[in-house]
């Protein structure tokens, strides 16, 4: 595995760490908070520095690591959860999440995010600890030598280094063996003299095989610094005397040494002359000189341990409730190991693949047919079937719950209802509801500007609601349901509806509509989607942004769905998002349009209808059907079709008996109908993408490969239908009287 | 004869690094998400050190390490116990119960490498 | 584990062999119920040949054996050392005891007690 590949894992995790921390966020927000929560958001924190740590993203880990310190004094009772730290932490989980995306070069070269940083910093301090703050720096430079010990590390000639170890009797219990210290030791050089001190061995009845008597001094020849033979001691520092003298070291650091030790003063000093690190000659000189009795010992040089045995027993209670927290924790957990995480390429590769299959099987079903031989008919019947539940299988890897997605939308609705002044509920229904990955991924922006139309323009102000004599909060509620092989996701508002007569009045100014355009009320709501329509009187910080609804319907529109308005005023508007289930393979209708092939969503059909036993109304592309006139488009003119030669031929034969036929489609409540030359069928079907040239050709979704090989083009029902209409509203203008009297 | 480490942390990146550092160093390497995971990926193992973060979901690396003295097989394990500066409560009650390494995160994968050639 | 067995030979001599892990793991074991109460003849022979892993408190516990052995007023001989002691007496520098069979009366004598 490459690093970069686990640089991806590292933003997967990250991201999922932010939504938590947000989610966490939103419900002490809402006045909920205990430990667990608090730690969940901690640890977030915590991993994400930590993760960002070990790639060198120093720009995460430094920011991060103030709001960890903030948390965790947080968690520590040390400071008080409020509005205003919520508000802060909010916004340092958004810096957070820029400061992912980019590179540590990225963050460096950006003003406008180093601002953000340090405004944020800023922000944090009155709750961060300015030692916590300090730590930071602390702990980068706490391996650096001590001053008493600052000898010049190039002082001896022969870089002969003394190390004296009086390691705690615990330390093999704890796992610690000094055999790695000391081969670790001869990593950063060579050790010329090692002393196994066994002095200290006890009597008989008292030696525990488990606790370490060995003491060691060692003469190690090295170019390392200090700072590094040091670190080789760094877990066995406490309760250790560990002693480092420099090459450069005198005689008298020796002496301090010896002093220091528990072990006999002239068995030590011969031990060092065996080391090689004292002559035997300045041993005796400094050992008859009266200063080294063993009474001062003025500064000592090793690591005091930094906890006394009372403060490592104590709190008890603290660790039953850790036990606690973690069992409920637990309980609430999705049980480990049931769920595995994969590339969604891969994913995307394996549906694509399964798409092929299921054009293979269609082509041998053909085969097979033709054989008529009923045992490979049965056959591929059963393969059918098969080749059904795995496609199905495979789609559904692909469907996650919505919920995620409205999830992020209480943190949308607090920042918006707090910018408004409008007290909001979020309810959320139907979490539970799957959708393709994909559309859930293109979802989040559409549904974005619907939910902050709502607010802003939707929801009245406090008092326009008192007055009104409604509940002061606002009620928005985010559902998801199925819904006739659709997925709906509905958007509500129990606010003052949308103002019709506004919508006209801007419509016209506008200049979209005529000043006698007569509109359905439907097709009055349809005009915000009208590109930079806007009905905001003033236009706020909020929906005004560049955006507009035209945005949203195409974005729906690519995702193969719809959205629907209903409204009514003073009690509230309904946004109604529709999608198919997936988008990767879907069901359809086999039509033939001069040779063509055509390929209609199988959703959207209503009915069939003979198209030559209906006459159209008055020179118009509409028919009457059961009391409803239903516009229709000719397949053949819309894409300008020219026969193929093989179909001249055949036309000339069946010229008179050439049906017309008429597929009926809906989408939301807008119906129309497609006139094809032939039906072929139902057929289940891999959507492919068009490619960039053929972006412009309205009306055409994708493509498909047919059984035979031949390619069908998959027809995009909802700009269909608006084509359709757009052309009666345009004949309803230029001839009014045709809708007082349509029957005519 | 390589030397086996387990690895317990809940963030898959650092698992990856510390596994892709140190199989890169020759040692055999254990992955598990928490500490109840850590507990049952031991399975009679061999292992010559445990590296574990602190504060995990299900059940933290302090927990676990109880657990852990606890096993006659494994109480004398060498455990490097991953935290932040932000933790010396953290670090006494896990220095009480004998984990006596601790880093600090974050680290650099040499010095996770180092700290782990140190111990085994 | 360590496999230890303590022979009592016809010819006035003990021979005491370790065999398989002699770690930590067992070493407490291995010491309250092989060497706490070993009692030797005056010759002692040591079989470390086929100790497979050994660890400081393995190490520590051999030596602990010697000077069991020594304040016996025994002499001992490690006939056998195997590759693993012999790798941690090379790092350890303590082939004086290993290898040249160091007497401990000397340190037992007068160190070891005091430091009680």
């Amino acid at each position: 595995m490459s690093l970069d590949a686990i640089l991806q894992t590292f933003f997967v995790e990250a991201q999922e760490h932010l939504e938590s921390m947000e989610n966490m966020l939103l419900k002490m927000d809402e006045g909920e908070c205990d430990d667990e929560m608090l730690n969940d958001i901690f640890r977030s924190a915590h991993t994400i520095k930590g993760s960002a740590g070990i790639f060198g993203l120093d720009h995460i880990v430094n920011f991060t690591h103030v709001v960890e310190n903030v948390l965790d004094r947080a968690r520590d009772k040390e400071i008080e959860i409020d509005t205003d730290l919520i508000n802060v932490i909010f916004k340092c989980r958004d810096h957070m999440q820029s400061l992912v995306g980019v590179t540590l070069d990225e963050f460096n070269a950006q003003a406008d995010l180093q601002k953000i940083d340090n405004d944020l910093l800023a922000a944090l301090a009155p709750w961060a600890s300015t030692e916590n703050i300090d730590a930071v720096k602390k702990t980068s430079t706490a391996m650096e030598s001590q001053p008493e010990q600052k000898l010049t590390d190039d002082g001896g000639t022969d870089k002969l280094w003394h190390i004296s170890l009086r390691l705690s009797t615990d330390c093999l219990k704890n796992g610690m063996d000094p055999l790695s210290f000391i081969k670790f030791l001869t990593s950063l050089g060579e050790i010329k003299h090692i002393e196994t001190i066994v002095d200290n061995f006890p009597s008989l009845d008292n030696f525990d095989a488990e606790s370490l008597y060995f003491a060691y001094e060692i003469a190690l020849q090295s170019d390392a610094s200090l700072e590094e033979i040091e670190n080789t001691f760094m877990f066995v520092q406490d309760d250790s005397d560990i002693t480092i003298l420099p090459p450069s070291a005198t005689i008298g650091d020796y002496l301090t040494l010896i002093d220091k030790l528990p072990e006999e003063n002239q068995r030590l000093g011969d031990i060092l002359v065996k080391c090689g690190s004292l002559t035997r000659h300045s041993l005796e000189q400094a050992l008859a000189s009266p200063s080294t009795e063993k009474t001062v010992s003025e500064q000592t040089i090793t690591d005091q341990p930094d906890e006394s045995p009372a403060e490592e027993r104590k709190d008890p209670d603290t660790t039953i409730n850790t036990a606690l927290t973690k069992q409920k924790q637990a309980k609430t957990q999705a049980p480990e190991g049931k769920q595995i995480r994969i590339d969604s390429s891969r994913l995307d590769h394996l549906i694509n693949l399964i798409g092929e299959l299921v054009i293979n099987q269609q082509r041998i079903e053909l085969l097979s047919k033709d054989s008529k031989n009923p045992q490979l008919v049965e056959a591929v019947d059963d393969f059918d079937n098969f080749t059904n539940q795995i496609r199905d299988a495979a789609l559904s890897l692909r469907m996650v719950p919505i919920g995620g997605t409205f999830q992020r939308f209480k943190r949308l609705v607090r920042d918006t209802s707090q910018e408004l002044g409008k007290e909001v509920e979020l309810i959320i229904d139907g979490a539970d509801t799957e959708l393709d990955r994909l559309m859930v991924e293109k979802l989040g922006d559409p549904l974005t500007h619907i939910v902050r139309n709502a607010m802003d323009h939707g929801l009245e102000s406090t008092e326009d609601r008192q007055a009104a004599g409604k509940n002061i909060k606002g009620q928005l509620k985010l559902s998801a349901y199925h819904e006739g092989g659709h997925i709906v996701i509905a958007i509500s508002d129990d606010g003052n509806g949308i103002n019709k007569v506004r919508i006209r009045e801007k419509a016209i100014e506008k200049g979209i509509i005529n000043n006698d355009s007569q509109l359905s009320d439907n097709e009055l709501f349809h005009l915000i989607f009208h590109p930079g329509f806007s009905t905001a009187e003033t236009v706020t910080n909020l929906s005004g942004r560049g955006v507009g609804m035209d945005v949203v319907k195409r974005n729906v529109e690519a995702l193969q769905g719809s959205i629907d308005i209903s409204s009514q005023t003073g009690i509230g508007s309904e946004f109604k998002i529709r999608l198919p289930l997936t988008l990767a393979i879907i069901d359809g209708f086999h039509v033939e349009a001069k040779g063509t092939h055509f390929i209609i969503p199988q959703a959207t059909i209503i009915e069939c209808i003979d198209l030559s036993n209906h006459q159209d109304i008055k020179g118009r592309h509409c028919i009457n059907l059961r009391g409803d006139m239903i516009p229709y488009l000719n397949m053949s003119e819309i894409f300008n079709l020219a026969p193929s030669q093989k179909m001249k031929a055949a036309d000339h034969m069946t010229r008179h008996t050439a049906k017309r036929e008429l597929v009926i489609v809906q989408f939301g409540s807008d119906v129309a109908g497609i006139a094809v030359d032939r039906l072929n069928g139902e057929i289940q079907t891999v959507v492919k993408p068009l490619g960039p040239i053929f972006k412009a050709l309205k009306g055409i979704g994708g493509s498909s490969l047919l059984g035979n090989g031949e390619i069908a083009f998959i027809l995009d029902v909802p700009q269909l239908i608006e084509l359709a209409i757009a052309n009666e509203i345009a004949n309803k203008v230029s001839c009014p009287e045709s809708i007082k009297s349509p029957d005519k | 004869m390589s030397k086996t480490i387990l690895i317990v942390d809940d963030s898959a990146s650092i698992r990856q690094v510390v596994t892709m550092t140190l199989k890169g160093a020759g040692y055999e390497v254990i992955e598990a998400v928490d500490g109840k995971d850590g507990l049952s990926k031991l399975d009679g193992k061999k292992i010559h050190l445990i590296v574990s973060d602190v504060n995990m979901p299900i059940m933290g690396g302090i927990d676990m390490v109880k657990a852990i003295k606890q096993m006659p097989a494994y109480k004398f394990t060498p455990i490097i116990m991953l935290t932040t500066e932000a933790s010396d409560d953290m670090k006494r009650q896990g220095k009480a119960i004998g984990a006596k390494a601790w880093m600090v995160k974050p680290f650099k994968p040499e010095q996770m490498l180092q700290a782990v050639t140190m111990l085994t | 584990m360590a496999e230890i067995k303590i022979t009592q030979k016809q010819n006035n001599s003990t021979e005491i062999t370790i065999s398989g892990e002699l770690t930590i793991y067992c070493a407490m074991d291995a010491y309250q119920q092989h060497f706490q109460q070993l009692k030797v003849k005056e010759i002692t022979l040591f079989q470390f040949g086929n100790i497979s892993e050994i660890d400081t408190a393995g190490v520590q516990l051999l030596i602990m054996l010697m000077k069991i052995v020594s304040e016996q007023k025994s002499s001992y001989q490690v006939t056998t050392l195997g590759e693993a002691l012999t790798d941690y007496s090379n790092l350890f520098q303590l082939n004086r005891y290993f290898i040249d069979f160091e007497d401990f009366t000397e340190l037992t004598s007068d160190n070891a007690e005091d430091k009680q």
